[in-house]
């Protein structure tokens, strides 16, 4: 017989054990898969008996390429402004939106539209939108007297332009997110604040926003760590071009892999780009515990 | 410290009226409690008054200024809500010292301010805690703080008691009659519990359907109650009230409750139309054992609840239920067990068809 508490204190166990296993099958495997490729030389078409073990050679070449460390560094700006602007532009429509006026869920649902087309079309469409001879916004500047921009050719503008439509994709995801939360927010502690003489302004700063902070710093860190992954748009507005001025990571992952066909150092790629999304993660919760654990003391230090 | 005054106040969601026409009036350093059922306007009122809820039409002036297009924060005024309202994210000192803090006191003061209110609600202990770190009980003060350190010449309560254990409550109850009488400051308090009412009031505006039924202090309310439902409201137990005609016998006016005839106060000689539906109101604890009074009351005795130095009787009296509060000493002794009696200046007497008192 197998006691009450022995059974009582297995049970936690049998019922995480199914998403382990499911976990541990999609997750982990691949990932392990993924490291023991980044030591071998492979390309794609060749039998696997004829991949060939070259230990640290393809992270080696990797860390000398200059073409990585500019996807690098492409990438860093691409997750860093997007997520930069999308918090803020989230945020603040969401607090500019938090009000009962009459058609107002009609215009919260126009808002949280672009992040359910899907990113192929996304890209399709602001494809057409830059493009520059019959796109609307070149007609809409030169409409104005304005000069035609080369939206996706430039240099220089490209990767703004990229950054551009991931804004107007992923801030409604930060808009939803800091709705709900400003929505479940304990409304008699805002009156509470009104009568202690908060302006708005105030009332935000000092209550709203660090009341909402914990599902604000939720929101961004997924969008940064999906701001490491995305491809689709990128790939059909401006290919990673002109030059390598708008090839992040994941797409250069994808060209090492499909276009250069070798295997083992798109592998390696994406091992460190996991390194690094992770790290960013890691960091980033770190800092917030590390906040929150600051803030505990100076209440302590002050009682 | 100004007076507060409600003129023909009111106050529609959609086109359903909440509060309609109310006129108030509440002296300087007052403790005005409005109390009533649920749902009555209680707190629309106040959170007008606050500033928290537009007004549909009226004027509400505090001191010489009309403020019911000011915001809450210029209206001189502090709060305390039913669910405490207190900043989650900030310690118990955070919390009280806001409101100064916005004002931008200096630092010295606000410390010495939010000590000294600390030390009166003895919370000092509890200033680095955070509000989920605090009981019921604390949280209480805690708000209570917030709202005293402010120095605002007038106070608004919205039931800061009703979440609190029946013990602690009569406990907070006391300390805020205590607090009462340290702070002379214009108070409104809004409760549905009439206990609280009675004790703590200078003047107790009661509510219903969103028109006052009657104001007055204390005693007034409960000895002279203006209506059916005031009776009704104030006093514990409840007032009983029997649905009775009138009729004329020798000894003046009387009432026929069923087949039983009791005598009516003198004073209402020649005020009442002979034959009319009255209700005759007379509280629990103004029967007495029969002999004591002059009238003579019969009731059939279902029930005793016993409850210390008092017992309460449920009986039948000529059909109607009633409620007979005697000590318990009256009825060890055996006395009230069929036959009571009471004073006929104690009873109250409403038009059925009104509900006014006579
Ligand atoms: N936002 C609103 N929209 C529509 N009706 C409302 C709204 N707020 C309150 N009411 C209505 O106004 C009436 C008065 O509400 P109020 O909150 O003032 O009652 P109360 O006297 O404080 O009751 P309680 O003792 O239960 O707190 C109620 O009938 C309520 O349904
Ligand atoms: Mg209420």
């Amino acid at each position: 017989m197998i006691s009450r508490q022995v059974l009582n204190r297995a049970s936690p166990y049998v019922f995480i054990a199914p998403a382990v296993l499911i976990t541990s099958i999609a997750l982990v495997y691949p990932v392990l898969q993924s490291i023991w490729l980044s030591f071998h030389e492979w390309s794609i078409g060749t039998p696997p008996d004829q991949t060939r073990f070259v230990g640290l050679e393809n992270y080696r070449w990797l860390l000398a390429d200059r073409a990585f460390w500019t996807s690098v560094g492409v990438t860093l700006v691409f997750a860093g402004a997007v997520v930069l602007c999308e918090t803020v532009l989230g945020v603040g429509l969401a607090l500019a939106l938090d009000r009962e006026l009459r058609g107002m869920s009609i215009i919260r649902t126009i808002f949280i539209l672009p992040m359910m087309v899907a990113p192929i079309v996304v890209g399709l469409i602001w494809r057409f939108l830059y493009n520059e001879q019959f796109g609307p916004l070149n007609q809409v500047l030169t409409g104005l007297g304005l000069p035609a921009m080369s939206w996706l050719s430039s240099p220089d503008l490209a990767l703004v332009s990229v950054i551009i439509a991931d804004i107007w994709q992923w801030t409604p995801f930060i808009f939803i997110l800091s709705l709900a939360a400003l929505q479940s927010l304990p409304s008699s502690a805002i009156e509470a604040a009104r009568i202690d003489g908060a302006s708005p302004w105030q009332a935000i700063v000092f209550i709203k926003l660090p009341l909402m902070m914990p599902v604000i710093v939720v929101a961004a860190l997924l969008r940064l760590i999906d701001a490491f992954k995305v491809l689709e748009v990128i790939y059909i507005l401006t290919e990673g071009g002109p030059g390598l001025s708008t090839e992040i990571l994941s797409l250069h992952i994808y060209k090492t892999a499909f276009v250069s066909q070798q295997l083992g150092r798109a592998s390696a790629l994406s091992n460190l780009l996991l390194v690094m999304v992770m790290a960013i993660t890691l960091a980033l919760v770190a800092v917030n515990h590390l906040r929150r654990v600051a803030t505990r003391r100076a209440d302590a230090a002050e009682g | 410290m100004p007076r507060i005054a409600i003129k023909r106040l009111e106050k529609r969601y959609g086109d359903v009226p909440v509060i309609s026409g109310l006129d108030l009036v509440m002296e300087d350093k007052e403790f005005t409690v409005l109390v009533g059922p649920s749902g009555c306007g209680k707190s629309t009122t106040l959170r007008m008054i606050a500033g928290l809820e537009d007004v549909s039409g009226g004027e509400i002036w505090i001191g010489d200024r009309e403020v019911s297009s000011l915001e809450p924060k210029d209206r001189g005024i502090a709060m305390v809500f039913q669910d405490y309202a207190l900043y989650p994210h900030m310690n118990v000192a955070q919390n009280m010292s806001f409101a100064l803090r916005l004002a931008r006191m200096p630092r010295a003061e606000i410390d010495a301010r939010v000590r000294r209110v600390a030390d009166m609600l003895s919370i000092s202990h509890l200033l680095s805690r955070r509000p989920r770190e605090l009981s019921g009980g604390q949280r209480q003060r805690v708000a209570m703080g917030r709202a005293l350190v402010r120095d605002a010449p007038v106070f608004l309560f919205d039931e800061p008691l009703s979440n609190l254990d029946a013990k602690l409550r009569t406990q907070m109850r006391a300390e805020l009659a205590l607090m009462r009488q340290r702070v002379e400051k214009n108070m409104i308090y809004v409760t549905h519990d009439q206990v609280e009412a009675m004790t703590l009031a200078d003047r107790i505006v009661v509510m219903n359907g969103g028109v006052v039924q009657q104001q007055g202090s204390p005693q007034e309310l409960y000895e002279k109650p203006a209506n059916l439902f005031v009776a009704g409201f104030i006093g514990a137990p409840a007032m009983n009230l029997l649905s009775a005609r009138l009729v004329s016998s020798s000894g003046g006016p009387a009432a026929s409750v069923g087949d039983l005839v009791l005598p009516l106060p003198e004073r209402l000689q020649d005020r009442m139309s002979p034959d009319s539906n009255i209700v005759v109101g007379l509280r629990p604890s103004a029967i007495k054992p029969a002999g004591v009074g002059r009238g003579e009351l019969p009731v059939n005795v279902l029930l005793s609840e016993y409850a210390g130095a008092h017992s309460l009787l449920i009986g039948d009296c000529a059909g109607q239920r009633v409620t007979v509060e005697v000590t318990s000493e009256d009825v060890r002794r055996g006395a009230g067990s069929a036959l009571f009696s009471f004073d006929p200046e104690q009873l109250h007497v409403f038009e059925a068809r009104t509900g006014d008192a006579f």
